[in-house]
């Protein structure tokens, strides 16, 4: 237990230091990783969680990380959600223009 | 998370010693003169023995490279759409021209990652995961950044009898997935890389030494 606890004062110290992270990405390592290792419905729902955190709460830029909105709109489509799922692809460029080469040509895709 | 900033922190502290003092505006050269904002990461390249890293792998890259203040492609969609344009295997495009994948995706530049190695041994109770960083430009196909990093993580345990360490061992890499490591190493890697457009320290970064092309960090991690 002491250990563990000198571990955290070191680890807070130390984070202490560094500067807000530029995005918040929280969660988001293990959920995409229990998603792409298992592709099953559980593990896209606990994504689609973390993802819709993603995108209220913000790092030190007053943005959702690139490709946060983009990726789950996509799997929103995959879902059949085509209205929402849109949607957040529309907020991808929105917030990221230089994405919009890539993006619109699949939200051109999806309104087909 | 903390645990993975204890680990890069130790990392950082380790890579000291060893520090050239190349700045950084000098080995990245062509980086710092292309400024490139957008980038695709192509589905790793994998020499390891594992089959399944290349999927597992691909998906951690996105997070340090959009923290380092760059725009990095939806990797879920991109995965998608490059499967579907066979860009799939990137091996196949490492000789050719960027300019098409540049085209298609909208990129400055397109990062190749290389999965030399991907392995845990359950007897010496360590993690190996080493990877190659290739970042190549879409606008005039030249390498911008270019790193490989060999990690290794060791699990000690000392629980003061021969068999309750093996026991102890065995249960603490088993607790430990490569995953983890691959992402120290992309920590590790993406922040010798000068700061993208979004980050505060665009184009400020320049004196900072470069760290040596290829480096190796044994990590010990303590039960």
């Amino acid at each position: 237990m002491k250990k563990i606890l000198v571990l955290a004062a070191i680890a807070g110290a130390l984070c202490s230091c560094a500067p807000a992270q530029l995005y918040n990405w929280n969660g988001y390592d293990n959920a995409v990783y229990s998603y792409t290792k298992s592709n099953s419905e559980e593990s896209t729902e606990d994504l689609i969680k973390v993802y819709e955190k993603l995108i209220k709460n913000f790092g030190s830029s007053n943005r959702p990380a690139p490709g946060v909105c983009a990726d789950y709109g996509y799997l929103l489509l995959k879902k059949g959600e085509k209205q929402k799922g849109i949607a957040l692809l529309k907020q991808e460029i929105a917030y990221y223009p230089e994405s919009e080469a890539f993006i619109g040509r699949i939200i051109k895709r999806a309104e087909q | 998370m903390k645990k993975i900033l204890l680990i890069v922190a130790v990392a950082a502290i380790f890579s000291s010693c060893n520090s050239s003092f190349t700045p950084k505006s000098e080995t990245y050269s062509k980086l710092y003169e292309e400024k490139p904002l957008t980038i695709l990461a192509l589905p790793p390249i994998n020499r390891s023995t594992k089959v399944e890293a290349k999927e597992l792998f691909y998906s951690s890259l996105a997070v340090p490279l959009t923290q380092k203040g760059y725009y990095v492609m939806p990797s879920l969609l991109s995965m998608e759409i490059m499967k579907e344009e066979s860009v799939y295997d990137a091996e196949l495009l490492m000789n050719n021209s960027m300019k098409r994948v540049g085209e298609a995706f909208g990129v400055d530049a397109v990062l190749f990652t290389i999965i030399h190695d991907w392995r845990k041994t359950t007897i010496a109770s360590q993690i190996t995961v080493s990877i190659e960083y290739i970042l190549k430009s879409t606008k005039t196909d030249e390498v911008l950044f270019n790193r490989k990093g060999n990690i290794t993580l060791v699990s000690s345990v000392n629980s003061g009898s021969a068999i309750g360490n093996l026991v102890g061992s065995m249960l603490a890499t088993a607790l430990t997935k490569e995953i983890t490591v691959g992402r120290t190493c992309n920590y590790y890697t993406i922040s010798d890389m000068p700061a993208g457009k979004y980050e505060a320290n665009f184009e400020k970064d320049g004196t900072t030494p470069s760290q040596s092309k290829e480096f190796t960090v044994r990590l010990q991690n303590g039960y």
